[in-house]
Order: C-alpha cells, then sequence, then structure tokens
C-alpha cells in the first residue's frame, strides 16, 4: 500500500488526549494477501455484476403454485375416471363363468359313450315293477304329484 | 479529499446514465474495493470472510444503485452499505468475540514482519486491544484511526452525530491506552 502521510487531525487529536497512539503511527503493515488478490477481487465482483449473462426472463412457477396444480390435476383424473366407470354398462366378466362339471366334479362323458336305452328295455323294467311297488311310491309322493294330470293319463292310457 | 470527490464526481457521472452506467461500476469497484477491504478486513480478522463480504457489499451496491440518494456523497452511501453489511455478517455469524485473544493472534501471526519483532508486538497489543472494544467503538475506532475518515463524514456513514462519535473515539482511545499501559508498555518502549 502506498504510504502518505498521516493525518494531522487525527495526531493532534491523539496528542490531546495525550494517548501512547499519537506517537506509533498506523502501521502501513497489512496481513499478507494473495498475490494479485485486488485484481481477482475486481474479476470476480464484475463477473457477478455487470459481467453475469442475462438470464432469460421466464414465468417462474414457484413451488407451492406447482403443488396446487398437481392436487388440481389428481382431483379432475378421480373424477373423470368416476364417471367414466359409473356410465359404463354392467356385464358379467367371463372370469366369473363357473364350468357345472367342474363345480359338481361331475365326469363330462362323450356322446359316443353314452348308452342310449331302447323302448323295450324300458317296457321290461317297468314291467317288473309290481303294482305294491307302485302304490308304496304314489303314497310317498302323493303330494308333490298333480293329481289332476295324473288322472288325465291314466284315462288317456286306458 | 479533493481526489477523491473528483473521482466520485466522474463515477457518479458514468452512473447516472444508463449507456455508461456498466463503465461507472468498473470504475466505482477500482476505486473503492481496496479501501473496502481494509474497513471490512479490520472488522473481520480472516480473510476469507472479508473478501466473502467485500463481493456481497459490491454486489448489493450494483443491485442498489438506482436507489442511491443523490443528496449523500458516492463515498458516504458506498460506506455506510460497506459498514451495515459488515455488521450484518459479524451478528449473523456469531464471530465478533471481542474477547477472544487467539483472533487478534492468528491475525498477526499473518503479517509479514519486516520491522522487527518491537514493531510485531506493538501491532499485536494494538490489535487486541481494539478487538476488545465494544461494537460500536471498534467500528468509529477503526473508521478514524485506521482509515482516517473525518468525523463530519463518518456522521454521515454511521447516520449518529459528531459529538457521539467523537465521545466513542475518546473512550475507545482511553480502553486502549489502558490496555497498552496493562500489556505492552514494554514493547513501546522498545
Amino acid at each position: 500500500m502506498e504510504q502518505k502521510p498521516y493525518n494531522n487531525d487525527i495526531l493532534n487529536e491523539l496528542r490531546e488526549l495525550e494517548s501512547p497512539l499519537a506517537d506509533l503511527r498506523p502501521s502501513t503493515r497489512q496481513p499478507e494477501l494473495p498475490e494479485g488478490y485486488f485484481s481477482s477481487l475486481e474479476a470476480s465482483i464484475l463477473s457477478r455484476t455487470v459481467d453475469s449473462v442475462a438470464q432469460p426472463k421466464g414465468r417462474i412457477i414457484t413451488l407451492s403454485a406447482t403443488r396446487y396444480m398437481s392436487a388440481i390435476a389428481a382431483g379432475l383424473c378421480i373424477l373423470v375416471a368416476s364417471i367414466w366407470m359409473m356410465r359404463q354398462e354392467p356385464s358379467i366378466s367371463t372370469d366369473l363363468y363357473v364350468d357345472p362339471f367342474e363345480y359338481y366334479d361331475m365326469e363330462e362323458v362323450a356322446t359316443e359313450e353314452m348308452v342310449e336305452f331302447s323302448d323295450d328295455y324300458i317296457d321290461g323294467i317297468l314291467n317288473e315293477i309290481d303294482e305294491n311297488d307302485i302304490a308304496e311310491y304314489l303314497s310317498d309322493n302323493i303330494n308333490e304329484m298333480d293329481i289332476s294330470s295324473f288322472y288325465n293319463d291314466i284315462n288317456n292310457e286306458n | 479529499m479533493n481526489e477523491q470527490s473528483n473521482n466520485d464526481a466522474e463515477i457518479f457521472g458514468l452512473l447516472e446514465q444508463k449507456a455508461t452506467r456498466e463503465q461507472g461500476f468498473r470504475l466505482l469497484v477500482r476505486s473503492y474495493q481496496e479501501r473496502i477491504y481494509w474497513t471490512v478486513r479490520r472488522m473481520l480478522d480472516q480473510h476469507s470472510e472479508a473478501d466473502d463480504v467485500v463481493q456481497e457489499i459490491f454486489i448489493k451496491l450494483y443491485r442498489h444503485i438506482d436507489g442511491f440518494n443523490k443528496e449523500s456523497s458516492l463515498y458516504t452511501w458506498i460506506y455506510r452499505i460497506a459498514v451495515n453489511e459488515t455488521l450484518g455478517h459479524i451478528r449473523k455469524s456469531k464471530r465478533y468475540k471481542t474477547s477472544d485473544l487467539s483472533e487478534a493472534q492468528s491475525y498477526h501471526s499473518q503479517t509479514t514482519s519486516t520491522e522487527g519483532l518491537g514493531a510485531k508486538h506493538i501491532e499485536e497489543v494494538l490489535s487486541r486491544a481494539v478487538n476488545l472494544l465494544p461494537e460500536k467503538q471498534k467500528i468509529v475506532f477503526n473508521l478514524r484511526y485506521y482509515q482516517e475518515m473525518r468525523y463530519s463524514k463518518m456522521a454521515e456513514v454511521l447516520e449518529t452525530s459528531e459529538g457521539a462519535l467523537k465521545a466513542s473515539y475518546h473512550h475507545a482511545v482511553k480502553k486502549i491506552e489502558q490496555y497498552i499501559q496493562e500489556h505492552g508498555t514494554e514493547a513501546i518502549q522498545q
């Protein structure tokens, strides 16, 4: 730092105060600084001020605004989804179909394996049934039978 | 101070016109950076800290250049912002430890010793004494003793009356004198 004469007013004031500081010229010794510090300081200040690249002016969306917009968007999505679901016609999903054979644990028999009973075979079985068996059957199931149709059937046969 | 005033007038003239504002600010930085640095450094002790604060001061000056009150001088405006910014930094970082002697010692451990042990010791004692001063007295003492600032200017910068500043400075000088008598008589006598 360039040494210049110390201010006389300040020196005289110290003398008036009879301070030992009057005999001590403020030191021109300064703490050490990095070499060329003031040049770099100037460059650093200017790079952060006048030389800084102008940022493009754009609309600033704050975080709080984004948060509100997200909440509104989520609400709209829920609303649209709800309306869409309510407007759908009820349909039975194929997933709900239950195969009766599987459900009752039945064995599916191929058509060719099925036994066809002839009328003679059926008549033979009927003939083996005696009157007592028929009477017993009728007495046991009389409540479930349609009497009038049964009567008509007998009359027609006769 | 005439040279200073002329320089300030030139800077002010450049800052006033939008077209030359950038040039004016460059000149302002070049003219004031060293003085502002040493003012801040006397208050903060550590170079890295002072460097940060000085940069912040000039950035603040740049941002508020439109708000510069033409009724006060450029010099006053710059120093007012510098002092306020430094005090703000000190309060924020709570590093203003007036009773911490290690700081005063660290300040002088970094000085360039070219004048022998006696001068170095005097500097150490003086620095310790200044560091022990209350905040306001320390600012006033630094501005007056080291920056050689007139009371009238200091009153504008610190927005206090000249009488109050004189009283603060005299109190500071007395306290330093007392400290030197207790701790550094032998150093001064060398």
